[in-house]
């Protein structure tokens, strides 16, 4: 077979969905859905019941390091599977450019929240 | 020269992926879609918590308002939206290990579990809710 041939088929496909990692992208949001199932009731339950606590007993609640590490890991699975995910939206109804900026804003926010979030359980751990 | 047998022509416009437009409402189409946006917008509660937490690590006044506004009715109905979103989504990944483990691959068993999802999603809504009125 022609070398040119290849690259253009190659070219060809470039700009489809699926184009190089559907597999490991698909096995990545399984596995952090079954982690997730796990996670989020824990933090979602310890947040409702913090919910309209006063300020100190807010700060005592996730200032305990158990619930401060349960919180980080839950907020950094949970926002690297929502970045995947709307990755998939992306890639379903943009093209070209316009899907590139959009994954990597999505992509940009997500890690930007996971940052933030870090940073406020940090601040009220140490 | 023939033509190469397997290259499409180059720029035809093609509907986008999920055909909206020419698929009939079904109940298994309503259940995906509905797992789509309350994946997306399950990003809103995720923002909500970290400004919450994080106001309370930096600035109290700010604290204190987000804290009151989301004891507000509006605020809890809100919270109670966003719990709705959580357990259609969390109803919605479980089907996807399910299929993905390959069961429940008949037409009848998709349509059942779409309603298990919309019906299932309400009834933890409202336990949730009932939970939070116990304990919060």
């Amino acid at each position: 077979m022609n070398i040119l041939r290849i690259l253009f088929a190659k070219k060809e496909h470039h700009n489809k969905a699926g184009r190089d990692s559907g597999t490991a992208h698909h096995w990545f949001m399984q596995v952090s859905a079954v982690v997730l199932m796990f996670l989020t009731p824990v933090v979602i339950y310890i947040w409702g019941v913090a919910i309209g606590d006063s300020r100190e007993e807010v700060l005592a609640t996730f200032g305990n390091p158990i619930v401060a590490i349960f919180t980080a890991l839950t907020l950094i699975v949970t926002l690297v599977h929502f970045a995947n995910g709307a990755q998939m939206v992306a890639e379903d109804y943009m093209h070209g450019k316009v899907r590139k900026a959009a994954i990597f804003f999505i992509f940009a926010g997500s890690y930007a929240l996971i940052a933030v979030g870090l940073l406020a359980l940090g601040l009220i751990v140490f | 020269m023939p033509a190469p047998k397997s290259s499409a022509p180059k720029s035809v416009e093609r509907p986008l992926s999920p055909h909206l437009s020419i698929y009939r409402f079904e109940m298994t189409m309503a259940s995906s879609i509905f797992v789509r946006i309350t994946g997306n917008a399950l990003i809103a509660p995720v923002a909500i918590f970290i400004v919450w937490l994080l106001a309370a690590a930096v600035h109290a006044p700010s604290f204190d308002f987000i804290n009151w506004l989301l004891t507000t009715w509006f605020g809890e109905l809100v919270l109670l939206a966003c719990a709705w979103a959580y357990w259609f989504q969390f109803l919605g990944g479980l089907r996807h290990l399910i299929y993905d483990s390959g069961y429940l691959q008949d037409i009848r068993s998709g349509m059942l579990f779409g309603w298990v999802m919309f019906i299932g999603a309400t009834v933890l809504t409202v336990l949730t809710g009932l939970l939070m009125l116990l304990v919060g």
